[in-house]
Parts: C-alpha cells; structure tokens; sequence
C-alpha cells in the first residue's frame, strides 16, 4: 500500500477536485474528461483490493449524489472496478505506458457498462450510447489520464 | 454496501445523496450556481429582447382584459381569482451518468420551491420537481421515462395520458388512451387536464404529429410534439402554490401605469373561503403573480369600483422592430 508517495495521494485528489471543478463546477460536462474514474482507476493500482473497493464506494456515493436516483449506480461500478484495478497490477507495471492507457480506456468502458445495466438505461438509449459515445469518452479520459500521470510522474 | 444502495428505498437513498450534497460537494454546487449566473449575463441580446418584446405584447393584450374580468367578477360578486406565484430558475443539466431527462434548477426550498411543483418555459411544459435542497432542486422533464401527465385537447373534449417515447431517435411525446371514434387533427394543441392534481390545468405542452399506429380496439395514440425542445430549457418557472390575495395588485401596477394609492381595494377573501388555506406562500421575493387560476364562485361584497384615473401609456423599454 505505500509502494507511492504521498505525492501520488495528492496527484489523485487534484484529478477528483478537477474532475467536479470542471463538469460540474464550471459547467464543461462532457467536454471535460471524466477524471473521477481516471484518478481512481490510478489509485485502485496502489491498493489492495479491500481498500480500493472501499475507495470506489466512497468516490461512487460522491458521484452519484448529482444525479437523483441513481446514487447506487455509480458505488457500485467504481466498488467492482475498485477490486479488479488492484488485481490488474499483477499483470503490468506502471511504467508500461500502452497498456496503462488500454486499461484506463476499459476500466472507464466498463464503468459506463455496469452504471448503465445498474440503471436498467442501457434498454432505453443505452446500447447506442455504449457502442458509439462510450468508447469516445473512455479514449478521452485514457488520454487525459496518460497525460497526467506522464506530468505527475515528471515532477515525482 | 454498494448493491444494498441500489436496492435501498429512494427516501434513504436521497437522504444520503442530499447529505453528501450539502456537505462535501457544497463548495462545488456554490460555484456551479455562480456559473450560471455568469453564463445567463452572457445570453443571446437578440433572443431576450425578442423574448421581452413578445411578453410586453402579451401584458399590453391582457392588461385590459384583466381589468374587465375583475370588474365583471366583482360585480356578479365572485370572489377573486387566485393566481399563482412562481419562482423563476435556470436548468443545470446534470453531467453525464445517464441523467437524460434529469436537470438541476438554480432554485430550491430557500426560494419556495415545493417537490412537485410544476416547472414551464415560455412556450409550455417542461416538467416538474422531484427533490428539493437548500439552494438547489432536481427536476424530471418530459423525456424522463417517469414522466406522465394527464392530458386534453383544448377544447376539453379528448382527454388522455402522455408519456415519452424515443421514436426514430428523437425524443417525443404520445398520447395514449384517447378514445377510438375520435380522430385528431395534426396541428392539434395538447394541455395539461389538470387531471390527477400533479399540473396545473391548461399548461401547452405540444402539437399532435399523427396516429401511433399500433392501437388497440377501444382506443388511439397520438405521437406529439411538445413545445419545449431540450434545447429550450434554459431559463423556467417552477410554479408554487397560489396567492392567497392579490392585495390590490393588477397588471397595470406591475407595469407602473397607475399608482398603488389609486388601486382598487378588492375585497379581502373570507377565511376557510380559499382552497389554499391553511397554506402557507413560498418563502422567496423572487416570488411574482402570474397568470389567474379561476377560482370557485362564492359570493362576497360586491364592491363599487372607484373612478381610474386615465394616465398614457409608459412603454418599459425599446420595442424591437421586426428585421
């Protein structure tokens, strides 16, 4: 659990703070990355998979208490997300840049798959918006993600 | 724990979501409400001076008529009408997180907003309140599969459910339920019934486009237009409960053309005569009368109407001219 810094932790919080500064604060929505699900699909690496599922819990109440009804949805997705990111450590290393970007790009891709199911949205407009407009927004955040930590990781 | 809040019942599940509301994403929904209010400085000049110019024409209709009604409802001694108030906010739409048809309003329980409350734009329906905060409410719209209304051709003589449908893509409205003898019209404008108590009656809220197709024997359904595109829901009232009394206000007040002192003094209402007794006004100055509810006949005083002094008309602003 303190293989990072505590420069990594503060890195993390700064992407939660912009992500709610920026959709919602600022009002960007979409045109922001989603990086509430970057900065945790970063820090899940770190953690065991207890904690990290407790994280996602957590980040997920935080997340959906914007949307009413749907409060669930989200703690559920980033609580699963949340055990398999600490698992996914076993099978690369930070430094692998390609396949940290493929895995910011499926775990936001299978955020939107279960928060959808969660709802029962993805029978009303879902199947549509999970094969066209998903995919786009998961390779937006993996590329801010990507970003991000290549900053973070410069100035660690 | 996540899959219990799934199943949890809504109260609870909002009662957390309202929590973490207003106290960890407080500081966020703050500079939110500050977003809008900046983003709204900014609007269009053109579509707001249209905008004023089109109700300036409507109050100038109006204001005439408002005035004959309340002499001839005085003089069949009828009691007055009750119009409601109405709290004017802007939509939020909610970020992402499957949030089609849910919103933000800029306006909450602090301005008078009431769960429930009915929420129009200038060219009709859009929805109504579902959860109301401090500062802040959320609101379902017409494309929201939990929106239903019960619904009426103007002329009150076809009456119906309305519910959301995504047809070829686009998000639109059908009428379910109207009886099989009768054929509507496309063009055909489409209100609120009144019916169930959840709006108000006579709200517009689209055009028939055609037939569904698909009926049953004993019935037809219309696909309808609503007048309210999403892009239109910006700027919106969200209706309260009605005044208890106009206090001598009138049109002509709120268009400063006759001074309060030279008001007619309408009579008061007799108390347990209202059908919102008991019922408190919305908090809130934002509060403003808007157009009457016809309220039941009862007799009163009939009053005599004092002499109203003839003063020229004060235009409020410049009239746009047509281009």
């Amino acid at each position: 659990m303190n293989r990072v810094g505590w420069g990594f932790w503060v890195f993390v919080a700064l992407l939660i703070a912009l992500h709610f500064l920026l959709r919602v604060g600022l009002g960007y929505e979409q045109l922001a990355p989603d990086l509430l699900v970057v900065a945790f699909l970063l820090a899940a690496r770190q953690l065991p998979a207890g904690y990290a599922s407790g994280l996602g819990l957590l980040l997920g109440i935080l997340d959906g208490a914007l949307v009413p009804y749907a409060l669930g949805a989200s703690a559920l997705a980033l609580t699963v997300l949340g055990f398999l990111g600490a698992r996914s450590r076993e099978l690369f290393a930070d430094d692998n840049y390609l396949l940290l970007a493929i895995y910011l790009f499926v775990g936001k891709w299978t955020f939107d798959l279960i928060v959808f199911l969660a709802t029962g949205e993805v029978f009303r407009a879902g199947a549509g918006y999970l094969l066209l407009v998903s995919p786009l927004t998961a390779l937006y955040a993996a590329a801010a993600g990507l970003i991000g930590f290549t900053v973070y990781r410069a100035f660690a | 724990m996540a899959l219990l809040l799934i199943y949890v019942p809504n109260t609870y599940r909002e009662q957390l979501a309202r929590g973490v509301r207003e106290t960890v994403l407080r500081p966020v929904l703050a500079l939110q409400r500050g977003t809008v209010e900046r983003q709204a400085l900014f609007a269009d000049p053109v579509q707001l001076r249209a905008e004023r110019d089109s109700l300036a024409a409507f109050l100038v209709g109006q204001a005439g008529v408002s005035a004959e009604n309340r002499q001839l409802r005085e003089l069949l001694g009828l009691r007055q009408r009750l119009p409601p108030s109405f709290v004017p906010a802007e939509i939020v739409r909610i970020p992402g997180r499957v949030s089609e048809g849910y919103f933000e309003l800029t306006a909450g329980r602090d301005q008078g907003v009431t769960p429930g409350a009915s929420i129009v734009a200038a060219q009709g329906l859009v929805g109504r309140v579902r959860e109301v905060d401090g500062a802040v409410a959320f609101g379902i719209d017409w494309m929201n599969t939990e929106f239903r209304s019960s619904a009426m051709t103007v002329d009150g003589e076809v009456y119906g459910i309305l519910e959301p449908r995504r047809i070829g893509g686009e998000a639109l409205l059908v009428l379910t339920g109207t009886p099989r003898h009768v054929e509507l019209d496309a063009g055909t404008m489409i209100v609120t019934s009144g019916h169930g108590g959840v709006f108000p009656r006579g709200i517009p809220i689209g055009t028939v486009i055609g037939p569904e197709g698909g009926e049953a024997e004993w019935q037809r359904n219309y696909v309808v237009r609503p007048l309210v595109s999403p892009a239109e829901m910006a700027y919106v009232l969200v209706l309260g409960e009605p005044e208890r009394s106009l206090e001598g206000r009138d049109l002509a007040l709120a268009w400063g053309i006759r001074p309060d002192t030279a008001a007619p003094q309408i009579p008061e209402v007799p108390p347990g005569s209202s059908g919102v007794d008991g019922e408190e006004e919305p908090a809130g100055g934002g509060a403003v009368t808007q157009s009457p509810e016809p309220a039941e006949p009862q007799l009163a005083r009939p009053a005599a109407l004092p002499p109203q002094p003839r003063q020229g008309l004060r235009l409020l602003g410049e009239v746009a001219r047509p281009q």
